[in-house]
């Protein structure tokens, strides 16, 4: 791998939005869940639940802004890293993006400030109606983000002219391309069950800590019944995806699977070290037919190889073989914990376990690994081609100069690494503070948000 | 034609950017000179319920951008790439910061210098862009961003745009503040309109003269009359604006002027670049996508952008009044607004209609609107002076 402009700009993009792909999913996750509570306060008028809001309300802000400020980047990034690309593909993803920014940052932006700031002047009415309005623009850009990606993925609806660029035939076949629906609903329920295990893991450190029992408690039950209807569908939504792969991607199976070899009746290759230089696997541990049954839902079902197209044509195979068990792994473990859950929730011991709320505490961010490595998955599945078998990712980086984009790759390393660091110290410390039991007499409601000021009372207190 | 349609909007995309983020950049230019806790606390609180939104803007005006005109868009952002990486990574500190200073307990000050240097170098480089682009943008080398070349002309436009963002930063803490911090925003204001009106001014003599095509534009005949008034507006705005600092009865008067002025300054802008979409360069038309992608977005924003407008317009009303420098943001109960906004028309109807003396009824509608904040103008007095009412 030589340092240039193509590869810098590959990683460069890869960090940057690889990095920024936590946050919507940290995002989307919580709000549904501050939504849920937010609806059963009003139900129910339990304290611990209005609790819950103020306190996911917090950590929410905190990822919330994450997001915001590493999405803006990419929206500059793709014209400045991959001026090809935007100029053949401007005539499609040009508005999807576009779209995006239109029906849900706006919406999202607008309303975000009357979520976190606004409840005392809007009252609750409106207040979840903000919220309500913060989550459809969440899921309104995936909507959009993932179709845009789907497209490039699987595209459709659209053709390469003369001219070298592509030209719309139809918006609607762009939009809803065939790999597009699964991509959305696998993408947004992995949102979901990684918000899911956050919630669980913080409700869990809580009760380890045995502070603020009803609160963890009411965090920790909603959570694991939320991942018992979520991380099932997400293993199913997976496997509907993975077929749809298999149809219009082979050679991304193929390299998920490393199979170099078209066959019928093909193993399961649970581990290996594929070997893309001598187009073969070294010490494969194999179960046989079982990758067929997986693959085709058939016994004698035939899975196509590596080997069918020229070595120019094929992904780099170790880094979607090993993220795809790094993703499968992840989602074992977490359907183990949510039986587990469930077991002792029918024993009643959900609450009470040690090594179970340990395990919650330690399985918090696998969530957010595993999407990662399913992005990786997808991502570099797909290469040699930035446009599926139509634009290579070679011809699609803009000319510029190495030294520069190595140098902006390096600053936005040490840059996201600091914010990262800054993220964990403050969701470390707003999770000792704790949720603000006070807030809920405190007259002065702009310290429900922990914004503490010095005022001119604050310092007649402190005399 | 609909390439001019949606040209135009971007370019009321960009102004609307310029506009919001300009004062909200202009705060975090302003945290850099703030005295104290106290008052930048306040001068934050004011803009963190809007930030989000406004920065929007900035990329709404790209995507459609690359959405309308994609060769536009790949071919400026490869051109300006080290600004705007730089502008990119500014913006993430300095939007990372009303999170982390907030919540923030020892490592605050760091908080205050990341959002203020974050504000003024993401100012400074959209200026660097803005000057890079009115000089014409050079296609076709080897490869972009080889060297840094370090050009007077486009630093001189980084410090005219980070004064422009002050000037309305300080306008907005007139605006938006009380107590100290709004005393402040009136100091500073001061020193910003100088550092402004002395950049543009050398940067209006200077473009013409280094740039061809624009002193062609300027000075030809008709549209040289069309760029005087445009300039004569523009002092004549940054005079009243220079009066008002101190002496105006409304604090909103030195926001609406600064306003003006930067929608002067942008319809100059915007009349030197026309009718190019990547100056000197490529046309509009020329530049423009398909018509079927054309339309999509046209569609788009149509049917979605009043909409975005409509709410945002709510997102500011929700948050109306002053951050006062005795409550925690904007925590406190909203106030209550002023009669003329809200059912005014049902009151003068009751009043002129059904009241038992309908004369004395519309008095006190006239009186009402005379009164009304921010209305305060000579013929207001004369009006007020014959229906002999007290002020």
């Amino acid at each position: 791998m030589t340092l240039d402009t193509v590869t810098l700009s590959r990683l460069q993009f890869a960090f940057t939005i690889g990095y920024h792909i936590i946050w919507p999913t940290y995002s989307i996750g919580i709000a549904w869940f501050i939504i849920l509570v937010n609806i059963l306060w009003l139900c129910t008028g339990k304290v611990a639940y209005q609790q819950l809001m103020h306190f996911w309300l917090h950590l929410f802000a905190l990822g919330f802004v994450m997001g915001v400020v590493t999405g803006v980047v990419l929206s500059y990034e793709i014209g400045a890293n991959w001026s090809e690309f935007s100029r053949i593909t401007g005539n499609v993803v040009g508005p999807l993006l576009m779209y995006e920014a239109l029906t849900a940052f706006f919406l999202e932006g607008g309303f975000v400030g009357i979520l976190l700031f606004g409840e005392k002047r809007v009252g609750p009415a409106a207040h979840l109606f903000a919220s309500l309005m913060v989550t459809v623009g969440t899921m309104l850009s995936a909507f959009w983000v993932l179709a845009a990606n789907s497209w490039m993925q699987t595209p459709q609806g659209a053709k390469l002219g003369r001219d070298g660029i592509f030209h719309v035939t139809s918006w609607a076949a762009v939009i809803f391309n065939p790999s597009f629906p699964y991509r959305f609903a696998h993408m947004v329920c992995a949102s979901l069950v990684s918000g899911t295990f956050v919630v669980a893991g913080v409700s869990a450190v809580f009760l380890l800590r045995q502070r603020h029992g009803d609160f963890a408690r009411a965090g920790l039950s909603l959570a694991m019944w939320f991942a018992l209807f979520l991380v099932p569908l997400q293993i199913f939504l997976g496997d509907q995806h993975g077929l749809n792969t298999r149809q219009y991607q082979p050679m991304k199976i193929a390299a998920i699977e490393a199979r170099w070899q078209t066959g019928r009746g093909v193993p399961l290759t649970l581990f290996a070290l594929p070997d893309q230089k001598a187009a073969t696997n070294l010490w494969p541990v194999d179960i046989p037919r079982l990758g067929s049954v997986i693959l085709t839902h058939r016994w004698n079902g035939e899975v196509k190889g590596l080997t069918e197209v020229p070595v120019g044509d094929r992904p780099y195979v170790p880094i979607v073989f090993f993220a795809f068990r790094a993703m499968v792994g992840i989602a074992t473990v977490l359907l183990v914990l949510t039986m587990l859950g469930a077991y002792l929730r029918l024993r009643g011991r959900l609450f009470t376990r040690k090594w179970f709320l340990t395990m919650l505490v330690l399985a918090s961010p696998l969530g957010f690994v595993a999407t990662i490595a399913g992005w990786v998955v997808t991502e570099a599945g797909r290469q040699p081609y930035v446009v599926y078998g139509v634009v290579r990712t070679v011809n699609a980086a803009s000319r510029l100069a190495a030294v520069s984009v190595g140098a902006t790759f390096i600053l936005f390393v040490v840059v996201y690494a600091l914010l990262m660091a800054g993220f964990l110290w403050f969701l470390i410390q707003s999770i000792i503070r704790g949720p603000e039991t006070a807030a809920l007499s405190d007259p002065t409601p702009g310290s429900a948000r922990g914004r503490m000021r010095v005022t001119p009372e604050l310092l007649k207190g402190a005399r | 034609m609909l390439p001019y349609v949606i040209f135009g909007l971007i370019a009321l995309a960009v102004l609307m950017y310029v506009l919001m983020d300009g004062w909200d950049l202009g705060v975090g230019i302003l945290f850099l000179v703030a005295p104290r806790d106290a008052e930048r606390d306040q001068m934050m609180e004011s803009i963190v319920p809007f930030w989000d939104g406004n920065e929007t803007w900035l990329v709404f005006g790209g995507v459609t951008l690359f959405g309308a005109f994609p060769s536009v868009y790949a071919a400026a952002l490869q051109v300006l790439y080290l600004p705007v990486m730089m502008m990119l990574l500014a913006l993430v500190f300095r939007g990372i910061s009303f999170e982390f200073r907030a919540r923030a307990t020892g490592s605050r000050v760091a908080w205050n210098w990341a959002f203020g240097l974050g504000s003024t170098v993401a100012s400074f480089s959209q200026g660097m862009m803005l000057g890079k682009l009115v000089q014409g943008v050079p296609l076709q080398p080897a490869a972009y961003g080889q060297a840094i070349t370090v050009s007077l002309f486009p630093i001189l436009c980084g410090v005219a745009m980070v004064s422009g963002y002050a000037l309305l930063g300080a306008a907005w803490v007139v605006y938006k503040t009380d107590g100290t911090t709004q005393t402040f925003g009136r100091e500073v204001s001061r020193a910003a309109w100088l550092l402004t009106l002395t950049t543009f001014f050398i940067a209006g003599v200077w473009t013409p003269l280094s740039v061809a095509q624009v002193g062609r534009r300027w000075f030809g005949f008709p549209q040289a009359l069309l760029f005087g008034a445009l300039a004569v507006a523009l002092v004549a705005a940054a005079l009243a604006f220079w009066r008002s600092i101190w002496t105006s009865q409304s604090d909103a008067r030195m926001l609406r002027l600064a306003v003006l002025m930067t929608v002067l300054a942008f319809a100059g802008v915007a009349g030197t670049i026309w009718p190019y979409a990547l100056p000197y360069r490529v046309s509009i038309v020329n530049a423009a996508a398909d018509p079927v992608t054309l339309k999509f977005v046209l569609v788009g924003i149509v049917c979605v952008l009043p909409l975005v407008l409509i709410y945002q317009l709510y997102a500011y009303r929700v948050f109306a009044g002053k951050v006062s420098e005795n409550s925690n943001g904007y925590g406190a109960p909203r106030p209550p607004r002023p009669a003329v906004i809200r059912g005014v028309l049902a009151k003068a109807i009751r009043l002129c209609i059904f009241h038992e003396r309908p004369e004395e009824g519309c008095r006190r509608v006239a009186g009402a609107l005379v009164n009304s904040p921010g209305y305060n103008l000579p013929l207001a007095r004369r009006t007020r002076a014959k229906l002999r009412l007290r002020p």
